[in-house]
């Protein structure tokens, strides 16, 4: 949803310059949100001058633990003591942690992005001299270097990350207000001080290090400047990626001539593409990948943040740095810079060495995905607004008309009376009940949006129990903090606050939140939190929360504590036997456990359809992987083709929902023409077919963190063309998808990995390509190139029902692509796709496996085991052995059956017919010759 | 043949017998027994598009063997087939194969859901008595409607009789106007020829008349009507027009939300809480002037132009909806412009004293004048009129001119915040329930069903633009109802319109009862 101008404008005419200006441009409006510059710590921070960094370790005061030394740090500059301490953990992950020794203030550290506490693993310290310090751990190494102060880590033998090597660390200790002029003319013996002061962090001649004015907006900054930042190099990486949220290219690209990527989660009007500008959520974990190995590093700091980016083509700063860590002069380097507002420094190393080790070492420290409901995967209509219950009925009846599937309504505000959230609109929603009865029906659920701003309206009664009970963020001076939002004037609610969130958990209990059953799920928008009238569209950065901490110190991960409380209250609702479904808009680390995200308002234009594949891709690896662009772009009317294409490729996204802007035409899929209701009947079919896949790559990516959908050198590290390539995506290992980006084209450029050892199948004709590298296919408009591996499994279900509930009992299809050797392998997941009973072993995990003459299915999980109805209803293998004329099927229960075989030589694919034996045993196809 | 392929077998029967209802008949579970014939059991099977060829224990075996799913009709297993269900008692009807067994009682006689656990009531008697009820309530409607639509018929062919005759009756009065003008042309400018003549003589002595006075007296109406205005405005007379003064006049409801906020208040007063006359003519004036002549139909887009004010697309499409009135008046300008001359001589004129023969004469001329002018003034009534006839006999009121009779009916429809109005043939509109000028939501366009029923939506477009958006339209669906009655309005999507219209006109008996036919 978007913000308004509107509201912030003091008289007509200066709204209609605006206006004007917005029809001629139409795009984001820049001047509303920082630059670095216009930041004074990121201004501080950017401009630390590289290889004079004023800090040392005294290793004399070195304390060493199991897991754990911890040293004290010294800025010669300043004369501020540090402790320093690095803990050894599991999984070749590293803790660096660095706070002041003595200090003025306290200062926050996160304590919901981390699942649990990291565990640890045994330390060995090696060698302790005056100049450095050296532990080993696994196959892991770390070196402290004294002075210049250091951290070199080493994964078998060879340095991966250095931190502080180009010297930028600025770690601003808290200090108190230097005396006004005035004050100091009464201040005696000032110039004798003078000469014996250090010279200091320069902090203090920041004109904006005690106060700040951002447009009309004044940041009071009481605490004074207390930005961290530390640099890290990665030699013989090549790009990075990470960081998201930002409507960018998957691999970072280099800041040096340009602004820092910058997260800070904010709700930006006319979001627009290619940008390093922050927008809803913020994930500061950075990967570094080269050809040997993948290394990643984990910020773990919620405060507004800004991350300079080198890359290997800045060639004479990175060549001098290379030369100096390791000695080479041919290795490619990245570097990062990390600079945040406040906090401490805590990172987490994930040494790897492989891309999915990283990817896992990260969700390791903040968790996965849990599994979503089925029908969370299916499809889901929204727009801002279905008018009334009717309209809701009607709209969900007509995808039965026009056989498409649908598994869930979605009400955004204009359902509540007047935005009060947990309230209905009476008049246009008098009986939800039986809307929502209505859609179960057919096995469908509705979702409605929950915000986190609380209309002041004294007959509203989360405003008076709020107001009563002091649960709204405070200012300054301790009055509820006022600002401007849908309903109009607006406070909000602290969820920093455990009694906040258990009161809030409460209201969703179905006899409190009238109109709701256990089929109702929830959307959180605007969690920034959006604030219309406040800097940056967001709160002021000095209201206090609760525990006292100011909002500067924990802005960004403000949104992942409202989907906690979300989570738990539906999780409670039920029982705890319903898996929550929640949809967010910002994130932190750590969201992942809670709930699915969608890339917030973007546009129905083709560049934006374009930039939906590298956000989730960039989130995926970042732990987020039920990510989802509104199809077909939330503002503005795409036109049929735009439509086609975006749904074509929203389909092999995780989260599949079409939403838009309450000023759009409706576009429901039968709106535009009936070839357009064709093909995009078509698209739905396809999600819904793979949805066996789909819902085997959640569960697979709960138990080990591997990202659902995935960039290609995920599983292609060595093979350089694939670093940049993002309009192409690897759903699990098995799918290569390559949506059309482009309007009115016949062709387009398939990167086929692999390197010529795999074949890669057409998904839609089995049509093998051998052509390794990019290679033209031409499409049609019915068609976007997806392929599978050679060598994988793929499960999917042909019969498309209404929704996925109605599909949960019909048969598989199993899809077989032979490698060169003729063999292939998969793995199939299924439970009951709604409750947590999977977690009491009440699921089924299958390896299915072709050995070039035998299909078998055999359980991963032998302790597990659930009633499915589901049976195998067809086998189709590509490329299979020559001369077969039959199979036998072989399983406990139906013993020897004889099986059809049918060979089709056009596209050389056999069908075995009909096996019909249930997917909970075990058991094996043999091809009879 | 062993043991097991003959227990497939005999689990296939049970699945193919789906429906022995006491005959011997073999029937295929979902299609027709009409069908059946396409469904021989003592051979194989030919997919009906002809693509395949089956055993025939392929039929209904739950697994997709034919492209057209034709070997399927009775189960799931096929994503593009059809099931049939029969629903004895109620309508007969083909449902999507992936219904079948899919937790969902689409068949009222259960036989969607044969093997999916779901118990589904056999309702089809009810329903099917229910739909009977319904169905002869449709027909007596449609009978009862009809009758009334052949009146409307008979009306619409009498008022297109009417206006023909009306039209010849117009053209005739037309022609005798035109002369009778002609004639009194003639006579004024012979009049005039003698009053000027007699004028001569006082020619001299008349002061001479500065050619730039026009454009000032625009100045002072302007600043008199300001005067007016501020004495209106200002309804508690205290000297000062304040905000809450403003908010009371819709004039001032410049984003058409139905209230004047504070914003809008503000604007027109130059951001100040009151202004007293001076600075009312003075300043706040320029702001108001332009809504105010707006709602007064005087809007002109060249004058807004003149006021330097640049405005966005909203302010320069609003007078759009008063394009009508705007045009009629700019017509009446264009003609007066020589009457208004004449005038404002002779009151010149009538200030110096003439001597009785002078003064006969000019009485003579200021007759002939008026005279001349109530003879142009009837023909261009008669245009007009000749005009409007034209064009209704020219719009389609239908195959039987059916809808004549409704030209120019308006009906109103009111829901929880509006007042919606459908002027048959002229516009729709909106009004807010707490006050506020219509809106337009559009303009007569045009008939715009689908093919063959042409007449059954009507399309009113190019109403008020939306901000940011497109211009207002509605669609009008027409429904047979006994009345003429506006039944329901939604507003699907951001702008566009639909109101649904029940009517007898169309209420055709022979049209519909084939329809029914074609269902059956």
């Amino acid at each position: 949803m978007f913000l308004p101008l509107l509201f912030r404008k003091k008289t007509l005419g200066l709204l209609l310059l605006l206006v004007c200006s917005f029809l001629l441009i139409d795009a984001v409006n820049r001047d509303v949100f920082k630059t670095c510059e216009q930041s004074s710590f990121c201004r501080r921070c950017r401009k630390v001058e590289p290889g004079k960094t004023p800090y040392q370790l005294l290793t004399d005061t070195l304390v060493q633990n199991e897991s754990s030394i911890s040293i004290d740090l010294f800025n010669k500059d300043t004369r501020v003591l540090y402790i320093l301490q690095l803990t050894t953990l599991k999984d070749n992950t590293f803790r660096l942690h660095i706070n002041e020794k003595n200090p003025l203030h306290r200062r926050y550290e996160p304590e919901h992005a981390l699942q649990d506490q990291p565990q640890v693993s045994k330390l060995n310290l090696i060698e302790k001299t005056t100049d450095h310090i050296t532990i080993i751990s696994d196959e892991n190494k770390v070196i402290l270097y004294a002075n210049p102060f250091r951290v070199d880590l080493y994964s078998q033998n060879v340095l991966v990350v250095s931190a502080n090597a180009r010297g930028l660390m600025r770690f601003e200790h808290h200090r108190t207000k230097p005396k006004t002029p005035e004050q100091e003319e009464n201040a005696e013996n000032v110039e004798v001080n003078v000469n014996d002061n250090p010279p200091g962090d320069g902090a203090d001649d920041d004109p904006g290090a005690w106060e700040e004015i951002f447009k009309t907006h004044h940041d009071s900054k009481p605490f004074g400047p207390e930005a961290v930042a530390l640099d890290f190099s990665f030699p013989g990486a090549e790009h990075a990626y990470g960081v998201p949220e930002h409507a960018d290219s998957f691999a970072l690209k280099s800041t040096k001539q340009a602004q820092p990527y910058r997260l800070y989660n904010l709700d930006v009007f006319e979001y627009e593409v290619n940008e390093r500008m922050s927008i809803y959520g913020a994930i500061p974990v950075l990967y570094a990948h080269g050809k040997e190995r993948t290394t990643g590093i984990f910020w773990h700091n919620a405060a507004e943040t800004w991350i300079d980016i080198l890359s290997s083509a800045d060639n004479n700063v990175v060549e001098s740095i290379v030369n100096f860590v390791s000695g080479s002069t041919k290795k490619s380097q990245v570097d990062a810079h990390f600079m945040s507002e406040a906090g401490v420094i805590d990172v987490f190393f994930m040494l790897g060495p492989k891309p999915l080790d990283v990817f896992k070492q990260y969700t390791i420290l903040t968790g996965t995905a849990p599994l979503p409901q089925m029908f969370a995967l299916g499809y889901h209509q929204s727009r801002w607004n279905y008018n009334d219950q009717d309209d809701v009925i009607q709209t969900a009846e007509n995808f039965d008309t026009h056989d498409i599937p649908l598994d869930v309504m979605w009400l955004d505000i204009e359902y509540t009376d007047s935005k009060k959230y947990f309230t209905w609109d009476g008049r246009r929603f008098p009986n939800p009940i039986e809307m929502i009865h209505n859609l179960t029906a057919k096995g469908r659920k509705l979702v409605v949006i929950i915000d986190p701003h609380i209309k002041r309206d004294p007959g509203y009664f989360i405003h008076n129990d709020a107001t009563k009970l002091g649960y709204y963020v405070k200012t300054r001076d301790g009055k509820d903090y006022e600002g401007w939002c849908w309903p109009g004037s607006s406070s909000y609610l602290d969820f920093f606050d455990p009694a906040v969130r258990e009161y809030y958990m409460s209201q969703y209990n179905l006899d409190k939140f009238h109109g709701t059953t256990n089929d109702v799920y929830i959307w959180n928008d605007m969690n920034e939190p959006s604030v219309f009238n406040g800097p940056e569209v967001t709160m002021p950065k000095d209201v206090i929360h609760y525990g006292g901490w100011e909002h500067r110190s924990i802005h960004n991960i403000n949104g992942l504590l409202m989907s906690i409380a979300t989570y738990e209250a539906l999780f409670r609702r039920s029982g705890g036997s319903l898996r929550p479904f929640t949809l967010v808009r910002s994130f932190f680390a750590g969201s992942q456990r809670y709930t699915a995200m969608w890339t917030g308002d973007n546009t129905a234009d083709w560049d934006h359809l374009r930039i939906s594949y590298p956000m989730c891709l960039s989130l995926a690896v970042s732990g987020m992987s039920f990510c989802g662009a509104d199809v077909a772009g939330f503002f503005k009317n795409p036109d049929s083709e735009l439509f086609i294409r975006w749904n074509q490729a929203g389909a092999w996204l995780p989260f599949y929902r079409q939403h838009s802007h309450i000023e759009t035409k409706r576009r429901e899929p039968w709106l535009f023409n009936e070839e357009t209701t064709q093909i995009v009947r078509d698209a739905f079919r396809m999600r819904y077919s793979y949805l066996p896949l789909w819902y085997t790559l959640f569960r697979e990516h709960e138990v080990n963190g591997t990202p659902v959908v995935r960039p290609l050198w995920a599983h292609y590290p060595s093979e350089t063309e694939t670093y940049a390539i993002d309009d192409e995506i690897l759903l699990g290992d098995s799918i290569l998808v390559r949506p059309v980006f482009q309007p009115s084209v016949t062709d387009v450029n398939v990167y086929f990995p692999g390197e010529g050892k795999i074949t890669w199948y057409d998904v839609d004709t089995l049509q093998p390509y051998h052509q390794p590298g990019l290679v033209n296919i031409p499409v049609t408009l019915h068609k976007i190139p997806v392929f599978q591996r050679g060598g994988s499994i793929v499960p999917r279900k042909m019969r498309i029902r209404r929704s996925t509930v109605a599909m949960k009992n019909d048969p598989y299809t199993l899809i077989v692509t032979t490698d060169s050797a003729g063999k292939a392998n998969g793995t199939l997941y299924i439970d009951d796709e709604a409750s947590f009973e999977y977690r009491h072993g009440k699921y089924l995990y299958l390896r299915l496996n072709f050995d070039g003459n035998k299909l078998t299915s055999t359980f991963i999980d032998k302790l597990s085991s659930y009633q499915t109805e589901s049976w195998l209803e067809r086998v189709d293998i590509a490329n299979p052995p020559k001369g077969v004329k039959s199979a036998i099927l072989n399983s406990r229960s139906m013993t020897k059956v004889n099986l059809e075989t049918k060979y089709n030589p056009n596209n050389n694919v056999l069908t075995v017919r009909k096996p019909s034996v249930n997917m909970g045993e075990e058991w094996s196809i043999e091809l009879i010759h | 043949m062993n043991n097991l392929t003959l227990f497939l077998l005999s689990a296939n029967l049970l699945i193919l017998l789906g429906h022995v209802a006491g005959s011997k008949v073999l029937q295929i579970r979902g299609i027709p027994i009409a069908k059946s014939s396409l469904y021989p059991s003592d051979r194989d099977f030919q997919c009906l598009d002809g693509s395949l060829i089956v055993p025939f224990s392929h039929v209904n075996d739950n697994y997709c063997d034919c492209a057209d799913g034709s070997d399927e009709p009775g189960t799931p297993a096929c994503t593009n087939g059809s099931f049939y269900c029969e629903n004895s008692g109620h309508k007969p009807r083909y449902i999507p194969s992936t219904w079948v067994n899919d937790g969902v009682c689409d068949c009222c006689d259960t036989s969607d859901e044969y093997s999916s656990g779901k118990e589904c009531p056999n309702n089809c008697n009810e329903l099917g008595k229910e739909a009977r009820l319904e169905q002869q309530k449709a027909e007596e409607l449609i009978r009862e409607g009809n009758k009334i639509r052949m009146e409307m018929i008979a009306k619409g062919k009498q008022l297109k009789t009417d206006y023909q005759a009306r039209l010849v009756k117009l053209r005739a009065e037309y022609e005798e106007a035109e002369l009778v003008k002609k004639e009194k042309e003639l006579l004024k400018t012979q009049a005039e020829e003698r009053e000027s003549a007699a004028l001569e003589k006082y020619k001299q002595a008349e002061p001479e008349q500065s050619t730039a006075e026009e454009g000032e007296e625009e100045e002072e109406l302007r600043e008199s009507d300001a005067e007016d205005y501020f004495k209106l405005l200002d309804s508690d007379n205290s000297g000062t027009v304040t905000i809450a003064e403003l908010q009371t006049r819709v004039t001032f409801d410049k984003d058409r939300d139905g209230a004047v906020s504070e914003e809008e208040a503000l604007f027109f007063l130059n951001d100040q809480k009151e202004v007293d006359l001076q600075e009312f003519v003075n300043s706040a004036w320029t702001n108001v002037k332009p809504f105010l002549m707006l709602e007064q139909g005087m809007f002109k887009p060249a004058d807004q132009r003149e006021e330097g004010e640049d405005e966005e697309e909203e302010e320069a499409q609003e007078p759009m909806e008063e394009r009508s009135e705007q045009e009629k008046g700019e017509d009446d300008g264009a003609e007066g412009e020589d009457r208004a001359d004449d005038e404002q001589k002779k009151t010149e004129e009538s200030q110096v004293q003439y001597d009785e023969e002078t003064q006969t004469l000019i009485d003579e001329a200021t007759v002939a004048r008026e005279n001349f002018q109530t003879a142009e003034k009837s023909v261009n009534e008669l245009l007009t009129e000749i005009r409007k006839f034209e064009e209704k006999l020219d719009r389609d009121f239908g195959v039987d001119n059916e809808f004549a009779p409704l030209d120019g009916e308006c009906f109103e429809y009111t829901n929880l915040e509006y007042i919606y109005t459908l002027c048959m043939f002229s516009k729709t509109t909106q009004r807010s329930k707490s006050g506020g000028s219509d809106i337009i939501l559009g303009h007569w366009n045009d008939w715009n069903g689908p093919d063959g029923q042409k007449y059954s939506r009507m399309k009113y477009d190019n109403g008020l633009s939306c901000w940011n958006g497109p211009a207002r339209s509605t669609v009008v669906n027409l429904s047979c109802g006994r009345e003429n009655k506006l039944v329901s309005v939604t507003e699907p999507s951001r702008c566009e319109y639909a109101m649904e219209f029940s009517t007898p006109a169309v209420c055709n008996l022979s049209q519909d009862s084939a329809n029914t036919h074609d269902e059956l």
